[in-house]
């Protein structure tokens, strides 16, 4: 038997990223608006008590992910995210302390699954599928169906994962990758995003290939429709 | 204000953030390409900011960029893990994939975009009636009417400002997001290639019954036009490939 460690490993956070958080929480809330500058590198060392390079690595970040943009001379201007980032800050965004937008991006990419699995299962109703393939897609569902709580998310987002393998369109693929993600950064539980059974039934209709009863199916999981 | 400290800042700044640039490009290129292996781990910061001769914080900011386009996992103290992205990574990847850097294709990513293109847009355009305000069908009809007036033989367009409106109108920003990727995408092709993949643009008296539908709030005809205008060119390649 091991001795108890005196100490649990403490929980860091480190200054860039809270630095970082900070920010991005301002800029998403509103308090920074499009096109303001936000302070400069000085100024946000000074008011926080962080070093250069710690708020210089937060504003690259910022950067990175589309909320600022660094303008001639080298400071930092607010740029309006949903006209100009990539479904990639969703993951990032979705941690922002504002649960109008936690909602927002819930019920966007809830109605985004919705269409590309409807999507994707009517094509796959429509030719035939390899003998493994239907295997995978079968023992995903009546796992993902038996499970509960955060088994059955975690196999959920397999299946869905193996069906857009399946389908072959990377794009699809990509897509659901940013909308698991968000998914699972969300700091709390998402309501749009059920966790019903009924997998099965969407294999069963697309093995008959059925795609009328595919997307019945799909829109009685998510609880949805077109 | 004087010229001296912003030229000064200028000389600074940009030779760093182009350094970052490229180790991200090189290291992202290893990754995709399979040369770096999933699960394999990244030479530590100090190993890869030697060999690329560049200073660890452009190698730390290359990494978090890897990091948030979903292709490595950073864990303190253990390093920086090649994920696979197929599974991990975001939509922007294809920006870099699907268009070659002489503006030709790569013919199943764009056909798989292409294929997202239409399951969004025909999504936009069924939420855009529902929730179409009067001033979002109003912007649409203005858009219409430009384009109404154009004369026959102007070139083929996109019609990315109408769309950019609908998908505006519709009122859901992961659809803002993911076509702002599109945009993106699209502004690196060829004209000639970006013609013929917006053939659907040329057929006006789509637009005229679609702008129709949004503003008459008919939501299943809005979804029929767009497909009408946006799914052509995927059943041409689908048939061809």
């Amino acid at each position: 038997m091991t001795e108890p460690e005196l100490l649990r490993r403490v929980a860091r956070t480190s200054v860039p990223d809270a630095l970082y958080a900070q920010l991005r929480d301002a800029i998403v809330t509103g308090a920074y608006q499009p096109g303001e500058a936000l302070p400069t590198e000085r100024e946000l060392s000074a008011g926080s008590g962080a070093n250069r390079l710690a708020v210089r690595e937060a504003m690259q970040r910022l950067r990175q992910v589309g909320l600022v943009e660094i303008v001639h001379g080298g400071g930092s201007r607010v740029v309006d995210w949903r006209t100009t980032a990539d479904l990639s800050v969703l993951p990032d965004v979705v941690g922002a302390n504002d649960l109008a937008l936690q909602e927002e991006l819930t019920a966007a990419l809830g109605r985004f699954r919705l269409v590309i699995a409807i999507d994707a299962c009517t094509r796959l109703a429509g030719r035939p599928l390899v003998e493994t393939d239907r295997e995978r897609l079968r023992g995903l569902a009546t796992a993902a169906d038996a499970a509960g709580g955060d088994a059955a998310v975690q196999i959920g987002e397999e299946f869905w994962d193996a069906l857009f393998e399946v389908l072959g369109s990377i794009a699809h693929r990509l897509v659901n990758n940013t909308i698991r993600a968000t998914r699972l950064a969300a700091p709390r539980a998402p309501t749009r995003f059920t966790l019903r059974p009924g997998r099965v039934a969407i294999v069963d209709a697309i093995e008959a290939g059925d795609a009328a009863a595919a997307t019945v199916a799909v829109q009685r999981l998510f609880d949805a429709e077109l | 204000v004087t010229e001296q400290p912003t030229t000064r800042r200028d000389v600074t700044l940009v030779p760093r953030v182009s350094v970052a640039d490229a180790v991200h490009d090189q290291l992202r290129h290893a990754i995709l390409s399979g040369a770096q292996a999933v699960g394999t781990r990244l030479p530590a910061e100090r190993a890869l900011a030697a060999s690329a001769g560049v200073n660890r914080q452009a190698v730390r900011e290359a990494v978090q960029r890897l990091r948030q386009a979903g292709l490595v996992e950073v864990h303190q103290g253990e390093g920086v893990r090649v994920l696979d992205w197929r599974r991990t990574g975001t939509i922007g990847l294809l920006l870099d994939t699907a268009v070659r850097p002489d503006g030709s294709l790569e013919p199943d990513l764009i056909l798989s975009l292409l294929q997202l293109r239409v399951v969004v847009l025909v999504d936009a355009a069924r939420e855009a009636a529902r929730h179409a305000t009067a001033d979002a069908v109003a912007e649409l009809e203005a858009l219409l009417a430009a384009m109404l007036a154009e004369p026959d033989d102007t070139p083929v367009s996109p019609r990315f400002g109408y769309w950019e409106a609908l998908v505006r109108a519709s009122g859901n920003v992961a659809y803002r997001l993911a076509f702002n990727t599109q945009f993106a995408i699209a502004r690196r092709v060829t004209p000639e290639t970006l013609a013929f993949l917006a053939a659907g643009a040329r057929l006006r008296d789509r637009y005229v019954a679609l702008t129709a539908a949004v503003a008459a709030h008919d939501a299943a005809a809005a979804a029929d036009e767009a497909r009408a205008i946006v799914s052509p060119i995927v059943e041409a390649l689908e048939g061809g490939s």
